[in-house]
């Protein structure tokens, strides 16, 4: 079942002058990986819900980390605790997390870091292996809770020369070839995950990917959020994103362009 | 409350209650299941249907655009033979008229879809005349008044259904249309489907739908649907099923007031999965407020006291 209604925040914490997080009760099972789709707006404008990954999960407390780019999430990032927002969820497949039993790698690329960082809280709970490699273009956000689940974490800004200089695929190359890993899940922008894809091909390796698309509904009725895979009885298949995933295998996932 | 009357005759099709989804923003219903009870919508137009399976368009669908979306799906869909294999056993448990919204490249293939769902447990056909004709180089059906007497004759002959004939707003005589679909047999006009739109990413300077353009829903479109209801509703006779940017049980009642005896919710279910149960209650409450017993009362019911 979903839930869709209005709750009251619990919690706000601002990371930075752009990413924040915020808290809420929800009485329903959420996996990590699956997403809300949250009313931006008390005037109408914009329209359309903006769907958000959960970045912590604990208890019926469920976390949001949130990058603001624009006027819905501007919306989200001026809420405090105690006001109300409306939202609908948990949505989406979520990550499977019985495919992993010794050692996990998680890749996270820029805001994407937010639901690995729920993903590798829940793995760590479970006594698996985490180890990390995340990706910024400027400053890392959620480096705290990084520290706390993952055994070996690499942090990779394009500017901030304190940590290791470029992106996450650079790294990617010896990490995979340092320790064996059961399990790779990645979310990041697109071109991050489409670099790992490649790189993974090579080494006959795939990985969970969480990927992002416009959506409209968010719910699998109005067919705007495609994500085209191999296979299927066209040649390839159009499945929708918020449905079927957002987390599809490397292996199975066509990136146009 | 509970003397008021809902049901709405449209013409042959009784809907329990005048508040019903619109094609290709519901699915086949299941989507909505978990969150409200499908016995409680008056009509379900199903995803628009075609002959064969569809995959719909490569590249991005959707632009979202002031209190509006464009759309580019592409009319996506499993085809008519799932759709009566799968859908209508799952919609037939729930209390509600369920539509078949039809679509085709010629007239031919509307056709065969309309002898083929003759037969068929469904409620109604819906034939959407938007679609591009292949025989006129890609121009829509609707937007040609020839065209809408030869299809829309050819449907007529070819089923005893129930048949709702959907109008293109993008069109400069929108009564001739109504009135040429009136004439040659159908029993409702549902309208509007959506407004030809463009958006253009201007840092990459190109259009943002790889088919440059799209169709316009939502609030966005409003006013315009409302002059389109209320004129044809002054050339025709036979029911109008009306939509474009309902979210309100006051949108639903302005386009009753416009002449409107049904009306259908699009991109209001997206962003309110409850959207059907809310503008009902809104109906009731408009009802209420102003002593009217029966929502059918509200047609056309403008006050025209200069
Ligand atoms: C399944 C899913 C999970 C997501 N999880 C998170 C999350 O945990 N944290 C988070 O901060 N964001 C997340 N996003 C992205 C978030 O939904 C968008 O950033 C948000 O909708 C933008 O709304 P806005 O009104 O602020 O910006 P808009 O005004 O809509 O857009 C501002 C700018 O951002 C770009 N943009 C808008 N939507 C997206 C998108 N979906 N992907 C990429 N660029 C976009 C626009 O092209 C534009 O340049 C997720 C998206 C999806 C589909
Ligand atoms: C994503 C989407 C898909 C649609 N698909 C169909 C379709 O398959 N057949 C059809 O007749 N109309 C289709 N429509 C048009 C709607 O049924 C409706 O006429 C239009 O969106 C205006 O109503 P609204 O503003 O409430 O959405 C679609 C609209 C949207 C937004
Ligand atoms: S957003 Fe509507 S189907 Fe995915």
């Amino acid at each position: 079942m979903a839930f869709n209604g209005t709750v009251k925040i619990l919690n706000t914490e601002q990371h930075d002058h752009e990413n924040f997080s915020l808290s809420v009760a929800i009485p329903e099972t959420v996996k990590p990986g699956q997403f809300f789709n949250f009313l931006a707006t008390d005037s109408g404008m914009p329209l359309l819900r903006r769907p958000i990954s959960v970045s912590g999960i604990e208890d019926n407390v469920i976390t949001f980390t949130i990058k603001v780019v624009g006027k819905g999430t501007q919306y989200l990032a001026n809420l405090k605790s105690g006001d109300e927002v409306a939202l609908t969820g948990p949505l989406g497949n979520g990550f499977d997390l019985t495919t992993t039993k010794k050692r996990t790698l998680l890749i996270g690329g820029g805001i994407g870091v937010a639901p690995i960082k729920g993903l590798g809280e829940a793995l760590r709970s479970m006594d698996i292996i985490v180890d990390s490699v995340i990706g910024f273009r400027e400053n890392p956000i959620l480096e705290a809770a990084f520290l706390k689940f993952s055994t070996q974490l690499t942090v990779v800004s394009e500017k901030n020369d304190t940590y290791k200089k470029g992106y996450v695929t650079q790294y990617l190359e010896q990490i995979l070839d340092e320790n064996e890993y059961d399990e790779i899940y990645a979310c990041g922008p697109k071109v991050m995950l489409r670099a790992v894809t490649d790189m993974l091909n090579s080494r006959g390796k795939r990985a969970q990917l969480l990927m992002e698309e416009k959506m409209a509904c968010g719910i699998g009725a109005c067919l705007v959020c495609t994500c085209k895979l191999k296979d299927g009885e066209f040649g390839s298949k159009m499945v929708r994103m918020c449905k079927e995933g957002p987390m599809f295998y490397s292996d199975e996932v066509i990136f146009d362009e | 409350m509970n003397n008021l009357d809902l049901k709405v005759d449209l013409n042959g099709l009784i809907l329990d209650n005048p508040v019903t989804v619109a094609s290709g923003t519901f699915g086949f219903g299941r989507e909505f299941e978990p969150y409200l009870d499908l016995n409680e919508i008056g009509a379900i137009s199903v995803k628009g249907l075609t002959l064969e399976p569809r995959q719909g368009n490569e590249g991005v669908r959707i632009v979202e655009t002031p209190m509006g979306m464009i759309n580019s799906v592409g009319l996506q869909n499993p085809g008519v033979h799932h759709f009566i294999e799968h859908e209508i056993p799952y919609l037939r448990q729930f209390n509600t008229k369920i539509i078949a919204n039809i679509n085709g490249n010629t007239t031919q293939e509307y056709v065969r879809m309309a002898e083929i769902l003759n037969s068929e447990d469904v409620d109604s056909i819906e034939l959407n005349i938007s679609c591009p004709n292949v025989k006129n180089g890609g121009l829509a059906f609707g937007t040609n008044p020839k065209v809408v007497e030869e299809v829309v004759k050819a449907v007529r002959n070819a089923t005893d259904k129930h048949l709702i004939v959907k109008l293109t707003p993008n069109v400069t005589d929108i009564k001739e249309i109504a009135k040429i679909v009136e004439a040659n047999g159908a029993n409702c006009i549902s309208l509007i489907n959506t407004v030809t739109g463009m958006a253009i990413d201007i840092y990459q300077r190109k259009p943002i739908l790889k088919r440059k353009s799209g169709g316009l829903s939502g609030p966005a479109v409003k006013p315009i649907a409302i002059k389109l209801v209320h004129d044809v509703y002054q050339a025709v006779s036979i029911p109008i099923l009306g939509m474009g940017g309902i979210m309100t049980g006051e949108d639903a009642v302005e386009f009753m007031l416009a002449g409107a005896d049904a009306i259908a919710i699009g991109t209001g279910n997206f962003v309110n999965p409850t959207a059907v149960i809310d503008v009902k209650k809104g109906i009731e409450k408009y009802l209420e407020y102003m002593e009217i017993k029966s929502v059918s009362k509200l047609k056309g019911y403008l006050n025209t006291v200069e």
